[in-house]
């Protein structure tokens, strides 16, 4: 008890020494300060000091802009980094590439409406620690409905996977679809230089790339040369059958919106050419960035094509899993040519 | 006064940096028109395939009438002689009878085909394919002028 009085008192006195000598700083400080400077800037001097902070802050503005948007462009490069390692890592584990999409066509599939079966965004999830979203669609690999009956599962309030971000899937770079974080930004590049199937239902339909549903190509089937043929690239166009107000189905205009990363294709059981595969594979048909300058006409999903933010082209990652920049001004039969896997074209860059 | 004289000096030099532009290969715009037998064609795009780089589209308005970008708006396309190709068509049949994106789905659930719709052309088929279209066109310096009569 004695101990704990005298460190009270100890403590009270430090405190009023203390106050007592701030006071007197205090005090001091004042007369000095009133002693010392009476003069202010003349406007001259003002102006000047604005002037040069004006053009200081012009000229880092821009750089300042254009930093951010290369470290966001850099994340998305990431993000096809990513996902080529994730086919990588597929074919070392499986023997192929993984398909566009795993779908039971029309002989096996036994629905009385479209197949749809697995896009190759799940198939690829636990290639990059997502083993947890993908095992979620274990249950519906074998079913008819496959990707719709998960979504119509998982809906639910108290169980909302259908808007989960998975960042890998989203290129920061794109300020347009900012409120959908369920949105894919990267889509297989399933060819665009020849058609076996003639325009209907959802546009043309191409399946000379890499990716197309049920493709499994082997590396070995890749006679372009694997640093010579787009994989995955990335598209922030609108969907006409996407997410949000401007989807046709909602009467929208043909602006369309976002593709969630759970979405798959649909594939009509009576005629195997009719294939809605927009929203998970698109083609080289339309050059990059084209929907920029013309939109879409109505329901042609299909074609939808490449193109980013970024400015003046779009990124593609190659099936050798290096990644590249693709100028809006490249001659139209070399993109075409690098979207076809046995084209056995000869490609100058 | 040479404070003042600096000040807007530096002004200037501030005013001057950041207004270079950016470059691009040269275009000529290309306007014109898309009949078929006799009558505009009403929808749908044309696009100009150079023999090299990129190529120019521009949408079919109502009137028939149409303007090609290349890179930016109304910018035509690049010289030279193009490939020409104008897909128009329309589909008819069921037209999709869900209301919104998770509607789809439902529908989609409860085993309902995608509506079976049918590809009608406006203009026929071979005109948008770019290896079967013969339709070419000349673009040069200064601003073009392309109609396309087609009649079968």
């Amino acid at each position: 008890m004695p101990k704990a009085r005298i460190m009270i008192n100890r403590k009270n006195h430090n405190e009023k020494l203390h106050a007592l000598g701030r006071r007197k700083i205090n005090a001091t400080e004042k007369r000095n300060s009133f002693s010392r400077s009476l003069r202010g800037f003349t406007l001259v001097e003002l102006l000047v000091v604005i002037a040069i902070i004006g053009v200081l802050v012009a000229l880092l503005l821009p750089a300042v802009q254009a930093a951010r948007e290369a470290a966001r462009r850099s994340q998305c490069t990431n993000n096809l980094k990513q996902i080529g390692l994730a086919m990588q890592n597929y074919d070392s584990a499986l023997g192929s590439f993984p398909p566009g999409a795993l779908v039971e066509i029309p002989e096996v599939c036994q629905r009385t409406g479209d197949c749809r079966g697995i896009a190759m965004h799940v198939l690829m999830m636990p290639y990059f620690e997502q083993d947890a979203l993908e095992e979620t669609f274990r249950p519906f690999y074998s079913s008819d409905g496959g990707w719709i009956d998960w979504a119509v599962d998982n809906a639910g309030a108290a169980n909302p996977l259908i808007s989960s971000p998975v960042s890998v899937y989203i290129c920061p770079s794109s300020g347009r679809w900012n409120e959908y974080l369920e949105r894919k930004d990267y889509f297989g590049v399933t060819g665009g230089a020849f058609t076996e199937f003639p325009r209907a239902f959802r546009g043309l339909v191409f399946s000379d790339g890499v990716m197309y549903p049920n493709s499994f190509t082997r590396i070995g089937e890749i006679t372009d040369g694997t640093s010579n043929t787009l994989a995955v690239g990335e598209s922030v166009h609108g969907h006409p059958y996407g997410l949000g107000p401007n989807n046709i189905l909602s009467g929208g205009d043909d602006s369309g919106g976002p593709v969630p990363w759970w979405y798959g294709v649909a594939i009509s059981q009576s005629d195997p050419g009719r294939q809605a595969t927009g929203r998970v594979l698109l083609s080289t048909v339309n050059p990059v960035n084209s929907q920029l300058q013309v939109p879409l006409e109505g329901l042609d999903n299909n074609e939808v094509p490449f193109g980013s933010d970024h400015a003046g082209g779009a990124q593609f990652v190659f099936c050798d899993g290096h990644v590249e920049f693709i100028q809006d001004a490249i001659d139209i039969n070399a993109y075409q040519w690098l979207s076809t896997r046995a084209g056995e074209e000869v490609v100058e860059r | 006064m040479s404070q003042v004289r600096y000040v807007l000096h530096v002004l200037m030099l501030g005013l001057l940096i950041g207004c270079g532009g950016s470059s691009h290969e040269e275009t000529a715009t290309v306007t014109g028109k898309v009949t078929y037998q006799g009558k505009p064609v009403t929808k749908g795009r044309i696009a100009f395939y150079p023999p090299n780089g990129r190529p120019a589209m521009g949408a079919i308005q109502s009137d028939g009438t149409y303007s090609l970008t290349t890179f930016e708006p109304g910018d035509g396309a690049l010289l030279g002689n193009h490939r020409v190709t104008i897909t128009a068509s329309k589909s008819v049949g069921d037209a999709p009878t869900a209301t919104g994106f998770m509607d789809e789905i439902m529908q989609a659930r409860k085993g309902q085909a995608q509506p079976a719709s049918k590809t009608v052309w406006l203009v026929p088929e071979k005109y948008s394919n770019r290896k079967k279209s013969k339709l070419q066109a000349e673009v040069v310096s200064g601003s073009n002028t392309h109609d396309f009569n087609l009649d079968e």
